[in-house]
């Protein structure tokens, strides 16, 4: 009867330990999931768009109309 | 075996203690009071028995300044009092804490309340929703007409899509644009080499023959980057699909007269034939550049402008709810204040980048759009650089919020307003 109490015990004070762990990795989804880190990640995203942004290419063309 | 359950029970109590602990450890904040201090010390000292003439002139200086200040802020308080009875009565059906916000304004700008006598109630509502800088500029020029072009849009999902495509797409599209700016920087690089024989070449023969072989070269650079812009305006969530269509269509175009340039170069049997054909390549890369910008500007000054609006207004309504608490909000006010200028000028810019655009995109002089271009490209990188300054703010105003146990990012914000001359409204 202990054993078996003891058993169902455990089993319980198992799922109350796993939901605390959960309930913390929940937080840490919210976390990444809210609006000011998704605005940082979208201006991190476009950084190297940004600077991807010039006009080298016709500058060059222009260059190469003046030797033709 | 019942010394073990006990130990279980214990076990399980004292983890309860501390998980609990824990929660409230982050909500102890004991220095507020401590804010108040400097105000208490900046007083007069008690043994100050015989004052000299050059500081009793400072002392009565000092207590004039206060008198004129003293006035100065019943004079608001009682403008505050009145424009909290006219918002009350304009606008009752948008929540106080939204409506107050008007009143922080009085400390910026005269007379608030005469302005928003002469307003309508829809007006009334769109000032209200109106970013603090927005706001101060609008109430100071007194120019309600300003109203007229801002539209009230619902917040139906905090990333402000105008599409939906999922985020793979989104992310394939950006690399596969990434990787063909390589492909076509390494082809750049084979241009250098036939740049330089084209340059050296002295016979007519010799000169058509290195250009041929340089403006096919240059096709293939513009084509590779083309076709990734187009996958990359397609799976963009800030371009409406009417817009998309438009630029998919001139895309589309500029790659099909691209590939008929490639057959008339190698039908070129003149050095003038060929110049030609090297202008119209020009032609076609700024048309490149065109969608390449706005590929990257719908996403800074729709997407992440109006994300950064809404979490100033959250951060308004953060202000509010420790206002409520009687917390001390002067750094937090102050904070929001710095960013709502910030993202003012963002919006500046974008207003300018659209502007730019509209008009690159409708020249026909090619000299005038490459000019328009620059412009462009200058106001969207300003844009993005002005909000890179805003983020580190945004995160500060986080700071202070959890410091003053108030919420930020739940904060419910149902309605912005937009500025119509956008192109995605």
């Amino acid at each position: 009867m202990n054993k078996q109490i003891l058993f169902i015990f455990l089993v319980a004070a198992l799922v109350i330990v796993a939901g605390c762990g959960n309930g913390n990795s929940e937080g840490t989804i919210d976390q990444s999931g809210n609006p000011v880190d998704n605005a940082d990640q979208a201006l991190t995203d476009a950084q190297s768009e940004v600077e991807d942004l010039e006009l080298s290419d016709v500058d060059s063309l222009d260059e190469d109309l003046n030797l033709i | 075996m019942k010394k073990i359950f006990l130990f279980l029970v214990l076990f399980l109590l004292a983890f309860n203690v501390t998980a609990q602990g824990e929660g409230t450890d982050v909500k102890d904040d004991s220095s507020v009071d401590d804010r108040l201090e400097p105000a208490v010390i900046d007083s007069q000292p008690d043994n100050a028995l015989i004052i000299p003439e050059p500081e009793r002139k400072k002392v009565r200086e000092r207590v004039e300044d206060e008198e004129v200040k003293t006035e100065n802020r019943k004079k608001i308080e009682g403008n505050r009092e009145r424009l909290r009875a006219l918002i009350e009565e304009k606008i009752k059906d948008t929540p106080a804490a939204e409506r107050n916000r008007i009143l922080k304004i009085t400390e910026r700008v005269e007379n608030v309340d005469t302005f928003i006598e002469d307003l309508t109630p829809e007006e009334a509502k769109k000032f209200a929703l109106l970013t603090r800088a927005k706001q101060i500029e609008i109430a100071r020029e007194r120019k309600a007409k300003k109203l007229n072009n801002i539209k009230i849009m619902e917040v139906k999902d905090e990333e402000f899509r105008v599409r939906q495509i999922s985020k793979e797409n989104v992310k394939k599209a950006v690399e596969n644009l990434k990787e063909a700016i390589k492909q076509s920087d390494k082809i750049e690089e084979n241009l250098k080499e036939t740049r330089e024989r084209l340059r050296n070449a002295e016979k007519n023969e010799e000169k058509l023959a290195a250009g041929k072989e340089h403006f096919t070269n240059a096709v293939e650079a513009q084509l590779t980057e083309l076709n990734s812009i187009k996958e990359r305006i397609q799976n963009n969530q800030d371009l409406t699909a009417d817009e998309t269509s438009a630029a998919v269509e001139r895309i589309d175009n500029a790659i099909s007269k691209l590939n008929e340039t490639k057959a008339r170069i190698e039908a070129a049997t003149t050095l003038d034939e060929l110049k030609q054909i090297g202008k119209k390549i020009r032609e076609y890369a700024l048309i490149k550049h065109i969608y390449k910008t706005r590929a990257v500007q719908a996403n800074i000054c729709h997407g992440i402008l109006l994300r950064s609006d809404l979490l100033e207004r959250k951060a308004e309504l953060a202000l509010s709810d420790a206002e409520k608490n009687g917390q001390d909000t002067t750094e937090l006010n102050s904070k929001i204040e710095e960013l709502s200028t910030l993202l003012e000028t963002a919006r500046t810019k974008c207003a300018e980048a659209k502007e730019s655009f509209n008009s690159a995109k409708e020249t026909d002089d090619v000299e005038a759009r490459k000019e328009l271009i620059k412009s462009f490209i200058e106001s969207v990188k300003t844009a993005h650089k002005t909000l890179l300054e805003a983020n580190p703010i945004i995160k500060e105003i986080r700071t202070m919020t959890n410091d003053l146990n108030v919420e930020l990012d739940s904060q419910k914000v149902d309605e912005i307003v937009v500025e119509e001359e956008d192109g995605n409204e």
